[in-house]
């Protein structure tokens, strides 16, 4: 972890020293994770890519108002993070603008969404099958959304309670306490695949 | 501790977050209650789960596409760069030195244009024209000359010859 940020930090230096290479780097280390996160965010596709390239493209720019104490992890998770509320509003403002009379179908709209069949998901897993994993994506992305990003950056991502702190801006009981709310929303979602398989 | 006590710090014990005392606790009621146990192996097992989730990965044009768009980011900045510049040169603290140099602009606009001499329009080689340039250069003279001397001045010197002065050529004729 040490070894880690520590590489982080001579990237960062690098970059702010006009190394192109270096950007290329941080980009190479962290884009499929900044990715994967960003789809769990706001599903996969074409959306979550652009998003994606937005969240390198403004750390490109605001590179060299990175300062050490955060860790380069947090800090790209925090733009991701960002990026992705900054989405949804716009995405929810369209659709209330658009659809005001169709309340109703919104619902199995989004279900429909969330069906849509992602060729990139690997089905090889030997614990899962396809549907447990097609059901536990769908109760992320059903998660309301500061809830999701706690568990995606605990869980999925394996960051710790202080970076997730810093990332959302609360205090660690928050942290805690969304934490526990999304696992047991999550757990009650697919109890009955737990029961049966567990 | 009862169970809506315990629930709750079932995260953080799976986590190892929680306090010597809190964790001591958690354990003291897990061994008793196998609805708290139960929930807590199913919550494990959600971890598990989520942890193992396949991962999205990034498309093959990926780095293509950024790079594209951050080299479209280049030339940006220079395109504003002369906005950027004029707004820097009147930001806040600048206003009083911007304030000082207008006024002293302004008076020396005002100091050149009336200290500039009309500008003469007629040929000086018409006759009118030397003429008054001739009264005026002998009307110079004259002031000078009785300046200096005044004494010296012709009708000065007629008025001390005859003192009965403007009497005296009627004295004449009456003889
Ligand atoms: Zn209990």
């Amino acid at each position: 972890m040490t070894a880690v940020s520590n590489a982080d930090t001579s990237l960062i230096l690098r970059c702010q020293d006009n190394d192109a290479a270096a950007f290329n780097e941080i980009v190479a280390r962290y884009k499929n994770r900044v990715y994967n996160y960003i789809c769990r965010t706001v599903g996969p596709g074409a959306d979550a890519d652009d998003l994606t390239q937005e969240t390198f493209i403004r750390a490109y720019m605001n590179i060299k108002s990175f300062q050490s104490r955060a860790t380069l992890n947090t800090w790209l998770f925090r733009i991701a993070t960002n990026i992705c509320i900054d989405h949804q509003r716009k995405v929810k403002r369209i659709q209330s603008n658009l659809v005001p009379l169709q309340r109703e179908d919104a619902d199995n709209e989004e279900d429909v969404q969330m069906d849509i069949p992602d060729t990139r998901y690997n089905p090889e897993d030997m614990l899962l099958t396809k549907e447990l994993n097609t059901e536990l994506s769908k109760a992320l992305l059903d998660l309301p959304e500061k809830l999701r990003t706690v568990i995606l950056l605990h869980d999925i991502e394996g960051l710790a309670y202080e970076e997730i702190m810093e990332i959302v801006d609360c205090p660690l009981g928050t942290v805690k306490s969304r934490l526990f709310n999304a696992r047991q929303t999550i757990r009650k979602k697919i109890s009955h695949y737990l029961n049966s398989s567990v | 501790m009862k169970c809506d006590k315990i629930q709750p710090m079932l995260s953080a014990f799976i986590d190892n977050a929680l306090s010597a005392r809190d964790t001591w606790e958690v354990d003291r009621h897990l061994a008793e209650c196998h609805e708290c146990q139960r929930n807590l192996n199913e919550m494990k097992c959600t971890i598990k789960l989520l942890h193992d989730i396949p991962s999205f990965e990034v498309s093959a044009d990926f780095d293509a596409k950024l790079q594209e768009k951050l080299s479209e980011l280049q030339p940006k900045p220079d395109r504003f760069m002369w906005i950027k510049g004029l707004s820097r040169m009147f930001r806040p603290r600048l206003l009083p030195a911007w304030g000082a140099a207008s006024i002293l602009g302004i008076l020396l606009v005002m100091m050149v244009f009336f200290n500039q001499k009309p500008i003469r329009t007629v040929n000086l080689n018409t006759f009118p024209s030397t003429e008054a340039n001739f009264v005026q250069q002998a009307k110079v003279q004259n002031m000078a000359f009785s300046a200096v001397n005044p004494l010296e001045d012709v009708s000065i010197a007629n008025l001390s010859a005859h003192p009965s002065g403007q009497f005296g050529s009627n004295a004449n004729t009456s003889e």
